[in-house]
């Protein structure tokens, strides 16, 4: 690679250190609720107790689903959407497509059922446009807020998600001058951190976990914008010039399968049979599944699978709803496979790790971590050049307490959640823990006392609300150990013994002498 | 002509380079994806062409933004940039108009 001149480095330099600086915080931010929602499902039946039934989408779930079809005016049949919530719930919702006077688009306007999964005893019911209402169709207000938290940072549509979409190419833009302004890439890979607390002891650990995290911080930040701009901002400006505004037809092209209109009456086929037909041809069980035109002779079942041994996408097979007949497999976008439908469906795995299990996850999750210690190491790295000035030394403060005060602040989300669940709306007292948990976590670095004390009390504080959050969890109501044992609920288990190991951890590391020396404490070193 | 656009892009360097890598950067990946349908080739499945500038849209931004910052001389940086930005913005809206 042809060598850059100095004030060529000088730039890259100025942009890798003022895009972290500027938008670092949130960056974090973005991340390291990232590398939580990663486990965002199992956050969820952890957080509900456990599953009661793994497979709801198996067993007689047409026995369950065509009697309220049946009892539906046809307006609401236009699509029965079956899915199966974290808690092991039915949400069966015959909708129609409507304009929500309140956001000006064409949405989905139905009746959503929430059966028992087991029994299909009708649990709850709610009408109107159901995807704005939260409470209504997810089982856990956790994993809504925190989901909701790393898409758009609890920021409302489009703008939220035109922030981490910037974040996402802050991430790229720091990847790709950090990478040019490495002249040693390979040599950095294996640096060993020069000892003691000096500033290139700090510069060495931030170079060694930014070139192993180099390539994964330009995956997410590239995947992460394209999730964040594709629908606020690319697509329809693409689809201006490719369909000429016409919305309608980028949809049949990109994501409707065609079908000939023919509302003549007919049965549905049997969802049972279907089911088992689709399960039979793909390997992995079905977790979404859409009814269009129930009654009618053009009638599609569609199903959604779990990706196959051996392959990172979803598949989603279609069957005939009359006779049902396979019709097919089709493509994320498009009507039958290729390049670009490939490349598409690649997105999402590559996001979020979800394509081998817990261990693809784990993966993420520990990539993720150290993408946030990237992240933090840098700026606090940016700040002991510059710790001189009263400025910077505040700015390093805000970066120890927003290190520790996010996750303790996500802690406090998940006491929102457990304290509220037996009598008051979870969905509001999740961010609201959040919210007072940061609060908490701003006092404490405000008005405490400095330097590496701090850091010490911000590990015991987290360390303290990890241990004790199982222990409310199973106080509120929650599974035990043994019934979940004997339930064969894992992630209940597995989520209460990560809490109070890390707890541990945490309490351990508060009595040793943190690496780095938080910005408000200053000591002179020669300029490296 | 050109000369005195160089004396007053090199005035003020840091703000051209702002312009050029912060708005100029988004404008241009934004125009070069619209201008992508009508060139790309559509594929077998017809979606090709919208799907490739759809997905590529933050990389194409990540090219022109390093350009942008790695580029020494500003009068060529904003020639190739905005010269891009011109060209596919015209040819998009060209498509849009029906035009071609």
């Amino acid at each position: 690679m042809k060598s850059l001149s100095q004030s060529q480095l000088k730039r890259l330099t100025a942009v890798h250190g003022w895009s972290g600086t500027v938008l670092g915080l949130l960056l974090y931010a973005v991340v390291a609720t990232g590398t939580v929602a990663v486990f965002a499902h199992e956050i969820a039946e952890w957080s509900v107790g456990g599953a009661k039934n793994h497979a709801p989408l198996a067993g007689d779930l047409d026995g369950k689903v065509r009697p309220i079809a049946e009892r539906m005016t046809k307006g609401y049949l236009e699509e029965i959407a079956i899915w199966a919530t974290a808690k092991g719930d039915l949400n069966v919702f015959p909708h129609a497509h409507a304009r929500n006077p309140e956001s000006g688009k064409i949405e989905n306007y139905g009746t959503l059922f929430r059966l028992d999964g087991t029994t299909g005893a009708e649990l709850a019911r709610n009408e109107g446009f159901v995807f704005t209402k939260p409470e209504w169709f997810e089982a856990s207000a956790l994993e809504d807020f925190l989901v909701d938290l790393h898409v758009q940072l609890y920021v409302p549509r489009p703008w939220g998600l035109i922030l981490t979409g910037i974040l996402g190419l802050s991430m790229m833009a720091a990847g790709v001058t950090g990478f040019l302004m490495h002249r040693h890439l390979i040599r950095d890979l294996f640096v060993a951190a020069r000892p003691g607390n000096r500033l290139v002891t700090a510069r060495d650990r931030h170079v060694l976990a930014a070139s192993w995290g180099l390539l994964f911080a330009f995956l997410l930040g590239f995947t992460g914008s394209f999730f964040s701009f594709a629908a606020t901002v690319s697509l329809p400006l693409i689809s201006q010039v490719a369909f000429g505004g016409d919305q309608k037809a980028m949809r049949e092209t990109l994501y409707e399968p065609a079908v000939t209109p023919d509302p003549r009456p007919a049965a549905l086929a049997d969802l049972d049979a279907v089911i088992a037909r689709s399960t039979a041809l793909t390997g992995t069980p079905v977790r979404f599944l859409v009814v269009d035109h129930y009654g009618r002779a053009d009638a599609r079942i569609n199903l959604w699978h779990m990706p196959p041994q051996g392959t990172l996408a979803w598949v989603r097979n279609v069957f005939d709803g009359t006779d049902g007949r396979f019709l097919g497999v089709k493509p994320r976008v498009g009507r039958q496979p290729s390049a670009g439908n490939a490349l598409y469906e690649l997105i999402w795995p590559l996001h979020t790790g979800d394509f081998a299990g817990p261990l693809s996850k784990a993966v993420w999750v520990g990539l993720g971590a150290a993408m946030c210690y990237v992240i933090l190491s840098g700026m606090q790295l940016w700040v002991r050049r510059r710790e001189e000035a009263a400025l910077w030394r505040g700015f390093g403060r805000a970066v120890t307490i927003t290190a520790y005060g996010l996750p303790f602040a996500m802690t406090a989300a998940a006491y929102g959640f457990f304290l509220s669940l037996p009598a008051a709306d979870p969905f509001y007292w999740t961010p609201m823990g959040f919210v007072l948990g940061a609060l908490a976590c701003i006092a404490v670095g405000a008005f405490a006392g400095d330097g590496s004390g701090l850091i010490q009390r911000f590990r015991r504080l987290l360390g303290a609300a990890c241990i004790v959050l199982p222990i409310v969890r199973m106080a509120m109501g929650g599974l035990d150990w043994a019934d979940a044992v004997a339930q064969g609920q894992g992630a209940v288990l597995s989520f209460d013994l990560m809490f109070l190991v890390l707890g541990v951890l945490l309490f351990r590391w508060a009595t040793r002498q943190p690496h780095g020396r938080p910005a408000g404490d200053p000591l002179p070193e020669p300029a490296e | 002509m050109t000369e005195r656009l160089r004396r007053a892009l090199d005035a003020r360097p840091r703000l051209t380079r702002w312009l050029l890598a912060g708005p100029g950067a988004v404008a241009a990946a934004l125009l070069f994806a619209m201008a992508m349908p009508i060139w790309l080739p559509k594929g077998a499945a017809g979606i090709d062409n919208i799907v490739f500038p759809l997905i590529l849209v933050p990389l194409i931004w990540a090219v022109v933004f390093v350009y942008a910052c790695v580029e020494e001389s500003l009068l060529r940086c904003v020639a190739v940039i905005c010269g891009t930005a011109a060209v596919c913005g015209l040819t998009a809206a060209m498509a849009f108009t029906g035009w071609i």
